[in-house]
């Protein structure tokens, strides 16, 4: 039986539609647990299928110009991290080569690396989890845990396209007084403040009538506030959760035993065989593969299971 | 639970910058999600208090109302690197209406502009260092030491190179690894320009808008029975 929420759910991009229509405790559970297992493994290994996994579903999400872009502009601390702080750590034992007094460590050069693989992977999970966790469902998940603070972050969001409106208005009335046009550059940068300065007087008072208003409309009435819940938790979201934590769970496992027996100093340890990262990769690699498969049979997320 | 929460607020607060240093003395391995984890929970008990603090609408609106001027102005301001009336801002809702007010104007800010400039794993350590931007202005105003615009312009300045420091910090002891002298100063060098920038800019739109804003928001506040 399918539940009769599922049709009227709202998906932004029909591509994401598999990952999208999940409940969106899921999707914030989801990623938070792939972001702490991308920082606490460091390990090369893991360290690269993280990384892949973030730039193909952040290409895949919201376009590959934008993950480049994304990395390109974190580019600098990145590379400090990977290539420049190993040539001045003299850690390790086998040397690859001596850059002026000082000898440059492959154990360094291989930390390093793999620091800048986790910055880099760190960044990307975050815009990749933008496109799916939009500011509405963040709100959904955290607002009615916080309601003063939900109410404060919606408010805001909704605040900033006003005051660029407002901002517009105010500038077009201060223009029609052709009279009083500024002379001179001081002037310009004079009526700058000044159309700030009206805008945050006639924000603030109309903020406070608002109060008020809300009020006279019963805010606050009751000892607990009860809200229209727009995302529902449905039998098909029970399967991916438990899907998701299995898996979660299992990566975790045979990251933690990975790592244990991996080090890089003295020298670096040896690989585990390949098997050993399948749970994690698989885990990585979800989000994605659940997005194509459903893009490949064409139906919706029910498909996937 | 209550009382221990608002006892543990500044303890919290205190305590993130100290965590990440401890990390670095300590070589802990895992710095990046401990480090990123500690200023979460800094950020929750703040918020909890403040829920549990049951602020009326009147209250919260003018936070919101200067958290979203903001958030607006970081991005009206974008297109000059760091060039951004944030810090001033906190400092002013800090003084006016109050350390916690100030912490929210600075968290609010950094939340809700970070959903169009892009989130990441800097959203709460910028959350948290505006925020303690505002809660110190809030706190120095308590004890009148504001009254010296000189000693305004100074917190101004130094809050925004302390912000910058700070937001440093945890890129140098979360992913610079092995630490390295040169590779920290490399970091910190590197941000050396847009630092001062944000100071320059943090004590322009002091010098411009704290005097007339604050008198502003005092007339409101009194017609309005705040």
């Amino acid at each position: 039986m399918i539940a009769l929420g599922e049709q009227t759910r709202e998906t932004q991009t029909s591509k994401l539609h598999a990952f999208d229509s999940l409940h969106p405790t899921i999707q914030l559970g989801c990623f938070a647990a792939i972001l702490i297992l991308t920082m606490v493994t460091i390990h090369p290994i893991f360290l690269a299928l993280s990384f892949v996994a973030a730039f193909s579903f952040c290409g895949f999400a919201r376009g590959w110009k934008t993950a480049l872009a994304t990395l390109a502009w974190q580019a600098p601390l990145v590379l400090l991290c990977a290539a420049i702080n190993p040539l001045f750590s003299s850690a390790g034992t086998t040397t690859l080569f001596h850059l002026g007094s000082k000898a440059v460590m492959a154990e360094s050069v291989v930390f390093g690396g793999c620091m800048g693989l986790m910055l880099a992977a760190v960044i990307l999970w975050f815009c990749a989890a933008s496109a799916v966790l939009t500011s509405d469902k963040v709100m959904a998940v955290l607002g009615s845990r916080l309601p003063s603070i939900g109410l404060m972050v919606s408010m805001t969001m909704r605040l900033v396209p006003q005051f660029v409106e407002r901002g517009r208005l105010i500038e077009g009335n201060l223009r029609a007084v052709s009279a009083a046009a500024p002379q001179n550059s001081q002037e310009v940068v004079g009526g700058r403040i000044r159309l700030v300065s009206t805008l945050m007087g006639w924000s603030m008072e109309d903020s406070l009538e608002r109060a008020d208003a809300m009020k006279a409309r019963g805010w606050g009435a009751t000892k607990t506030r009860t809200t229209y819940k727009r995302y529902q938790f449905r039998r098909f979201d029970a399967v991916a959760l438990a899907l998701c934590g299995v898996l979660g769970a299992l990566s975790a496992v045979s990251a933690w035993l990975v790592c244990s027996r991996w080090q890089f100093y003295p020298a670096l340890g040896s690989l585990a065989p390949w098997w050993a990262y399948l749970p994690f990769a698989l885990f990585m690699f979800l989000p994605l593969l659940a997005c194509i498969s459903e893009n490949v049979r064409g139906g919706n997320g029910r498909n996937l299971l | 639970m209550k009382q221990l929460l608002k006892q543990l607020e500044i303890p919290a607060l205190v305590g993130v910058p100290v965590v990440l240093l401890l990390c670095a003395f300590f070589r802990v391995a895992q710095t990046a999600v401990l480090s990123l984890g500690i200023v979460l929970v800094a950020l929750l008990i703040f918020f909890v208090n403040y829920e549990t603090a049951k602020p009326a609408l009147r209250q919260i609106m003018p936070t919101v109302v200067l958290g979203a001027l903001a958030a607006a102005g970081r991005i009206l301001f974008a297109p000059i690197p760091n060039f951004k009336p944030v810090t001033a801002l906190c400092i002013l809702a800090g003084v006016v209406f109050g350390r916690r007010a100030g912490f929210m104007v600075g968290a609010l800010a950094a939340l809700v502009s970070n959903f169009f400039f892009g989130q990441g794993p800097w959203t709460p350590w910028q959350m948290y260092a505006w925020g303690m931007i505002g809660y110190g202005a809030g706190m120095l105003a308590e004890r009148g030491w504001f009254k010296h615009p000189v000693v305004l312009y100074g917190y101004g300045f130094l809050s925004a190179i302390a912000y910058g420091v700070l937001l440093n910090t945890w890129h140098v002891i979360g992913f610079v690894k092995p630490f390295t002298w040169q590779g920290a100063l490399l970091a910190y060098g590197a941000s050396l320009p847009f630092d001062a920038i944000h100071a320059v800019a943090t004590v322009a739109f002091l010098l411009v808008i704290f005097a007339p804003w604050r008198k502003k928001l005092e007339r409101i506040k009194k017609k309005y029975e705040l």
